[in-house]
């Protein structure tokens, strides 16, 4: 037997670790963690990446996205809502700095700049809170986080305005466009937690 | 596709399609090739060249900067920690940012670069001109680019403007065939209208007329259709009642030939047995032969009427004045009914008529006779004549009691009546002889408020009428 071969039998046993490892990635990849700042309950989700795909291919064009997130707590798992919170993000790319800039839509408005995308993937959820007193849960009462979001409009922009929808123009346009999604949407369920 | 519209129809869409698919055809070549010249590929290559370009020169002046700033060879502008208040926001940010030093871009368009660090006493910043080059309307620029690149890739613009031009153009062909469905309705419908009324007048409908539309062919086709139909259907009235005419001629002539051989041996028996009577019973016999043989001259007369019912007078056509003629039959009559009074109202032109004129005599006097029995003493009869429509035509009206309906309805029937005078027999032979004249008798409205008789006979020819 060669060297090559002895070589490639010894590594036969790689293979259903990298088919187990590959097939739990994504739950390992979003797994959600939580923690409480005071009166905020914040989450974390580890692998759980929006800055990616067509967001990212959006903002490296200098074209700001919005991004909608929502953070629901359940009693069980696909069970009753016991509370729902949603905040919306404006993330924009400095194309000679290469670095992420985001802003919290809303009251107060927040901004950051000069991030990383991790960075500001992790911005974005660090500013998504729920008051934890609003939840009614003793420290033993075991509960579920659904984590979404949500990035409206990601296909591509309508060039007609919209008095001339009923336009040749607005026709031509209308006719002239392929298929895509128009929204990207991704959300990720986790528990039982038990607040800390 | 039998129907006349549905042809039109096929037709329409024959003569269009074929131009129509042509032009869609053209236009779609054209737009083709025009669209071959399209440069989305070249716009999307450049810009991103373009970005890495200026992203080189930006980070190059950015290191550059930087390296000066340490090396203390550019000189800055510092932010010392007491005056925070009064900081810019951007060196503000940055302060609270948690970053040990920054680049951004500032001035108007982006056209200078700062490299902020901190340092004990607070922040230091150092600029740079980048010389006119304004780095965020770049950006603008750019952004603008990918975004209008996107849109063209996101796009299949041949298929959008074929769809469009199909759409449009299908549009356009179902609005124009719409006039056209409504257009062939209305050209088509007459000619069913036409070829209906033909095929129930065919079927034995002789009333069926049909409404006229325009003053187009087709109008004037169901013209010539509705004066056909009547002229038909006035001959065929004329030849039934030619043909039950002659069947009752033949009756008559038949009775009047029994009765006559029967009449005459009767007539001599009576006279024999008269004569071989004693003179005891002569008085008796005398009175009851007198019976016998009136009313055997009576069967007599009414056999001479069967006869001259039977006969088929000879025509003799000739050229006369109407309005004569009618003033001689007047003039006869007025001894006969001296108590009722005669009007005229005549064509002063004298219509001429080319007819027999025993027969129209015979009309005339049968018609007038009439008139004066029904008007009665005191009561008055009018004679109008005149011309129309290539006939010469003479009214008798009466002050009469008129017709009644069931009277109308048989009026011009032989029938045998047992009233003093007349057999029943005097309007039958008066119409028989003006349909064999080429005329005809028909009731009309009474001016005088009884019954109106009408007489058409055929006028005489102008050159034989002016040479009379």
């Amino acid at each position: 037997m060669s060297a090559a071969g002895s070589r490639s039998q010894n590594r036969h046993w790689l293979l259903p670790l990298a088919l187990v490892a590959v097939a739990t990635a994504p739950l390992v990849a979003q797994a959600l963690t939580i923690r409480t700042v005071a009166d905020a309950l914040h989450v974390q989700a580890r692998g759980f990446s929006f800055i990616e795909g067509p967001v990212l291919t959006r903002l490296r064009e200098g074209r700001s996205v919005r991004i909608d997130f929502e953070m629901t707590v359940l009693s069980k798992p696909e069970g009753p809502v016991v509370k729902q919170t949603m905040q919306g993000f404006t993330l924009s790319f400095d194309l000679w700095e290469e670095r992420y800039a985001v802003s919290r839509i809303g009251s107060p408005p927040r901004s950051i700049s000069h991030l990383r995308p991790r960075d500001a993937e992790t911005w974005c959820l660090e500013n998504l809170t729920l008051p934890v007193s609003s939840l009614g849960f003793s420290r033993d009462t075991p509960f579920w986080i659904r984590l979404a979001y949500h990035v409206p409009d990601i296909g591509p922009e309508a060039s007609e305005a919209p008095g001339e929808r009923y336009t040749l123009r607005g026709l031509i346009d209308r006719l002239s466009r392929r298929r895509e999604e128009a929204d990207l949407a991704k959300s990720v369920d986790a528990g039982p937690f038990r607040l800390p | 596709m039998h129907s006349l519209r549905a042809r039109l129809i096929l037709a329409f869409i024959i003569a269009t399609l074929m131009p129509l698919g042509a032009t869609i055809w053209i236009t779609t070549s054209l737009l083709e090739r025009s669209l071959g010249y399209a440069t989305t590929e070249e716009l999307d290559r450049l810009s991103r060249t373009l970005e890495g370009t200026v992203r080189q020169f930006y980070q190059r002046e950015r290191d550059g900067l930087k390296r000066e700033a340490l090396d203390g060879r550019v000189a800055a502008t510092s932010y010392p920690v007491a005056d925070m208040n009064a900081w810019p926001e951007d060196v503000r940010a940055f302060w609270e940012s948690g970053e040990p030093e920054r680049s951004s871009l500032s001035g108007p368009g982006g056209d200078h670069l700062d490299f902020m660090r901190k340092t004990n006493a607070g922040v230091d910043v150092y600029r740079r001109d980048l010389g006119a080059i304004r780095m965020q309307e770049l950006s603008e620029e750019f952004r603008r680019t990918r975004e209008l690149v996107g849109s063209l890739e996101s796009r299949d613009l041949r298929r959008g403007f074929t769809l469009t031009l199909l759409l449009l153009v299908g549009v356009v062909w179902l609005i124009s065939l719409a006039p056209l469905l409504f257009i062939a309705h209305r050209v088509s419908s007459p000619i069913r209208q036409l070829t209906a009324g033909l095929t129930d007048f065919a079927a034995g409908e002789w009333d069926r007329r049909l409404e006229k539309g325009g003053d187009d062919e087709v109008g004037r086709a169901v013209d010539a259709f509705n004066d056909m139909a009547e002229q038909l259907r006035r001959s065929r009235e004329r030849l039934v009642y030619l043909t039950q005419m002659s069947s009752w001629q033949s009756l008559a002539r038949k009775t009047a030939h029994e009765l006559k051989n029967s009449l005459t041996p009767i007539r001599l028996t009576i006279e024999e047995m008269l004569a071989r009577q004693p003179l005891a019973d002569r008085a008796f016999m005398d009175q009851a032969v007198q019976i016998v043989v009136s009313e055997i001259e009576t069967l007599e007369r009414r056999v001479r009427a069967f006869s001259e019912f039977a006969r088929e007078p000879p025509a003799n056509p000739e050229v006369f004045d109407l309005n004569v003629l009618i003033a001689e039959r007047v003039a006869l009559l007025k001894p006969a009914h001296p108590e009722t009074a005669y009007s005229f109202r005549l064509d002063v032109r004298g219509p001429r008529v080319h007819a027999g004129t025993d027969l129209v005599k015979g009309i005339l006097t049968n018609l007038l006779e009439n008139a004066a029995e029904a008007a009665g003493p005191g009561g008055s009869v009018m004679t109008i004549s005149h011309s129309q429509g290539g006939q010469a035509v003479v009214e008798v009206h009466d002050s009469g009691p008129g017709l009644s309906d069931e009277a109308r309805r048989t009026l011009f029937e032989p029938t045998i009546t047992f009233k003093k005078r007349g057999m029943g027999l005097g309007l039958s032979i008066a119409r028989k002889n003006a349909l064999l004249l080429g005329g005809d008798i028909t009731l009309v409205e009474g001016v005088l408020g009884g019954a109106g008789f009408r007489v058409a006979l055929p006028s005489a020819p102008e050159s034989a009428a002016a040479s009379v």
